[in-house]
């Protein structure tokens, strides 16, 4: 009797909670999932008056596409090279101010900074400093230098490699102040008597207490990496100089030239790069991070 | 048939009349009353209440509350036991929808001056507003047309007055279908001019939602850029099978090299009317037999080589372009270029090559000019100076002071004999184009190209509507053949020293005197016309970035060989989007 009271009170929990969910389940199907689901209907379709079904042809297509793939390259490229480093510095930036220095609020009101600026601001600032005649052109001339055409030149990715580091070291150096803050200090108190060494005590303490930070520091800048379109948007145009073409200009192209099916085709291999991705660094950090965790 | 508005007029004779003093016939519009063909108004969007219905005696025009009207008021006496609603729309509204905005906005008159026909009519709108120009709009009368028809849509991003009248004359042409079109700038809210001079963003935007929707048009018709970027996406069927089904308008009918313009893969995907011819012009005597068409090379070669004080290139006619009345870096890039640009881009293989060594050479020959700023200006002369300047460069090509006079072509009418003739006078000529890679130096725009999508359930219904636009347009043979055949006669009747004059106010070419065209002039035309490789298909955003990084060039920021790597690589990352 009280057994069958007991799964009387299951079920109607277990009702309960699948109601509970209904919401929840509805509104990311109708939001996600469906949209999702739509997005690779149209990757596999001809155009969006026929419907006809093509099965991969348009993924074909995209592969040999050569601006998908110049695009492909210089985000991968860009990715490859800015968000290590903007993990890296913004670590090294948070481990410096964590120590007793002086002027360190101001270093981190400095450093914070360019989030509170708006972006078309921030890109009238860079087009000053590194347009045919700006500032950096005309130091490096008062110096002997040759000027360089920032913007149209191969030499394009360093500029907004430098402006991604700019905006986004700030924030993340912020969370590894905070994840760092949390780092038990009994852990390092007893690491100090055993006679570790600084070095000793960033690789093997605190780095394995910060991984999971690291891991979402990576992931955020590995998003914030695919925004910098909108920078480069805005300094040069829809179609700017090979170097500086980004995966985000080849959707956006797509998209106003009515190609849906390449832009869906786009979409859905970009999300499984994606979860490859993100599926790599959870099993990374999960192999790093999970004895500390624990 | 359908009423035209003529037969309510029966003393019109091509003048606007006043409505009030318009000899109307009463009795015929009592019978139209009577069989219903003309109806009242009512009081609705757009019609004043008071003056309507309880006046209950305007049978023609209506306006909203702000507007002035003249109806027929008076002239019949209400029946409204019998009489139906009428409601006369607007320009739009040949296609059933209210007022366009700039016909009732005003406090103007609205006159009836022609034209129920196939259930339109056609408003001039008086200068009640001195501030708004005098414009002409086509309204239709109830649904009065569509009885019986079948409706064929076309999508347009803006209706002008040729595009509604010529809705409206293919309305009255036949009793199949009734076209009805769907105006996407009145859609997307915005007031356009009635040139096609416009960005259309916003209504090919709410084009592309019609379409995603499957709400697209029978027809769709819209500026050669946005046409392109439906055409790649393979949405238009092809029209060469109705060209060969028999009865109909056939390819012969179509100038042949319009026609192979048009053709991707041997497919008609879309088609423009109405061509305009862009090239140039130089005296045969400075440029010799072989210089049609011209090559960069041989541009340059020509130039260098012109007598001291003499212009290469007529500013009267670039002058619009840059308002600088000497040869400078930006006009001569501009007639190097224009022509050039074109040539770097492979449509078919989506590729480029504007590391191209004549696109490199006429940027460099360019530079050999001065700046725009320090010749002289349009803006900086005086009244008196710049009317002895004007003169000197209006008739430079004439007096033998400069090289290559721009000519602009829309067929063999008055406007073309009366160009050339002023230009270059009884010298022969030679059409040298602009500069070219590939043989051909005319540039062909067309501001709108006809497309029928997949999509359409209608395609008959629509390719009768296209293939009477094209019969009705410039690039019919027929129409070609005619106005050479009109010229011909003309000549015969008034040859003089095997010269034709020409008499401008009169638009003919026969009388009067003054502007002369030879025979050999009307043949090289009409051959010319003839022979002129058709490009149709263009990337606007080709041409941006291009003038963008000229522009370095020309301002000195960057060499010719530095603009052309980067045209490369922006263009080609443009074009490669596309393969």
């Amino acid at each position: 009797m009280i057994s069958l009271k007991g799964k009387c009170g299951r079920r109607g929990e277990k009702i309960f909670s699948y109601a509970c969910l209904i919401p929840s389940i509805v509104g990311v199907l109708i939001f996600f999932v469906v949209p999702f689901g739509i997005v690779v209907r149209y990757s596999v379709i001809k155009n969006p008056v026929t419907k006809e079904y093509v099965g991969l042809d348009n993924y074909k297509a995209l592969v040999h596409n050569t601006a998908f793939r110049k695009a492909a390259r210089n985000t991968a490229m860009f990715s490859a090279i800015s968000v290590p480093l903007a993990v890296v510095l913004a670590l090294g930036l948070a481990v410096l101010l964590e120590r007793k220095i002086p002027g360190k609020s101001a270093f981190r009101t400095f450093f914070l900074s360019p989030l509170m600026v708006p972006t078309a601001s921030v890109v009238l600032v860079w087009q000053v400093l590194f347009h045919n005649h700006g500032t950096v052109n005309q130091v490096a001339e008062m110096f002997g230098g040759e000027p360089v055409d920032w913007l149209k030149s191969t030499k394009g990715q360093v500029v907004i490699i430098l402006m991604f580091l700019w905006k986004n070291i700030g924030y993340n150096m912020i969370l590894f102040m905070a994840a760092l803050s949390n780092i038990p200090r009994d852990m390092m108190e007893v690491a100090e008597l055993e006679g570790a060494g600084a070095w000793y005590k960033f690789f093997h303490i605190k780095l394995r207490y910060l991984s999971p930070t690291i891991l979402f520091v990576f992931i955020l800048s590995l998003i914030n990496s695919f925004k910098i379109f909108r920078e480069v948007y805005l300094l040069t145009g829809n179609y700017p100089y090979d170097k500086l073409y980004m995966l985000q200009h080849f959707m956006n192209n797509t998209f106003n030239k009515l190609d849906y099916q390449k832009l869906s085709a786009a979409a859905v291999l970009f999300a499984l790069v994606m979860i490859v991705i993100m599926a790599v660094l959870l099993i990374l950090e999960n192999i790093f991070g999970k004895d500390v965790e624990n | 048939m359908k009423h035209n508005i003529y037969d309510l007029f029966s003393g019109y004779t091509g003048e606007l009349p006043e409505l009030k003093d318009c000899p109307c016939d009463t009795e015929r519009i009592k019978q139209l009353v009577s069989q219903k063909k003309l109806k009242r108004t009512r009081n609705g969007a757009g019609v004043p209440a008071a003056d309507t219905r309880e006046q209950g005696k305007m049978f023609s025009m209506a306006a909203e509350k702000s507007a002035a009207y003249h109806g027929l008021t008076g002239l019949v006496e209400p029946e409204p036991e019998t009489d139906e609603i009428y409601i006369l729309k607007g320009v739009d509204s040949n296609m059933k929808k209210n007022w366009r905005k700039p016909a009732v906005t005003a406090a103007a008159c609205l006159l009836l001056v022609g034209g129920v026909i196939g259930g339109a009519a056609l408003l001039k709108k008086s200068s009640g507003n001195s501030s708004a120009p005098e414009d002409s709009y086509y309204a239709s009368v109830a649904d009065e047309g569509e009885e019986g028809r079948r409706t064929v849509t076309i999508g347009l991003a803006n209706i002008n007055e040729a595009s509604a009248k010529l809705i409206s004359d293919y309305n009255r042409s036949q009793e199949d279908y009734w076209l009805e079109a769907v105006n996407y700038s009145q859609k997307s809210g915005r007031t356009l001019g009635s040139s096609y001079t416009d960005s259309y963003a916003e209504e090919f935007s709410l084009l592309q939602r019609d379409i995603i929707s499957g709400n697209a048009p029978d027809i769709i018709a819209f500026d050669t850029d946005n046409m392109f970027t439906l055409i790649n996406k393979g949405m238009f069927c092809d029209m060469f099978p109705f060209m060969d089904e028999p009865g109909g308008l056939e390819r012969v009918d179509i100038l042949p090299n319009m026609l192979e313009g048009f053709e991707i893969d041997g497919r008609l995907p879309a088609i423009g009317t109405e061509y305009r011819i862009y090239t140039a012009a130089a005296k045969t005597k400075f440029v010799g037999n072989s210089a049609e068409n011209w090559t960069v090379d041989k541009f340059i070669e020509t130039a260098e080589s012109l007598p001291e004080g003499m212009h290469i290139l007529n500013n009267a006619s670039f002058l619009s372009w840059n308002g600088a009345y000497q040869d400078n870096r930006q006009n001569i890039s501009y007639y190097a270029l224009l022509k050039l640009m074109n040539d770097c881009v492979d449509r078919a293989e989506n590729t480029c090559n504007f590391s191209d060594p004549s696109m490199i050479s006429a940027l460099e020959y360019s530079m050999s000019f001065p700046d725009k700023s320090n010749v002289l200006n349009a803006a900086e002369l005086s009244g008196g100076e710049l009317d002895s300047y004007s003169m000197a460069a209006q008739w430079a090509l004439l007096n033998d002071r400069a090289l290559v006079g721009g000519v602009y072509i829309t067929g063999l009418g008055s406007y073309e004999g009366q160009q050339l003739w002023s230009e270059f006078g009884e010298d022969d000529l030679t059409f040298v184009g602009y500069p070219s890679s590939d043989g051909n130096g005319a540039v062909t725009e067309f501001q709108l190209l006809y497309g029928i999508p997949e999509s359409s359930s209608n395609k008959e219904g629509a390719w009768d509507a296209v293939s009477y636009f094209i019969s009705e347009g410039n690039v019919s043979k027929a129409v070609l053949d005619k106005q050479y055949n009109t010229r011909l006669t003309e000549k015969d009747s008034c040859i003089y020293s095997k010269r034709i004059s020409w008499d401008s106010a009169k638009n003919t070419m026969c009388s009067g005197s003054g502007r002369l065209i030879t025979q050999e002039r009307i043949d090289q035309l009409y051959n010319y016309i003839q022979t002129v490789k058709v490009e149709p298909y263009s990337y606007g955003e080709i041409d941006e970035i291009i003038k963008e990084e000229v522009n370095y060039v020309l301002g000195g920021d960057c060499t010719a060989k530095q603009a052309a790597e980067r045209i490369q690589s922006r263009c080609s990352i443009l074009l490669s989007e596309n393969s």
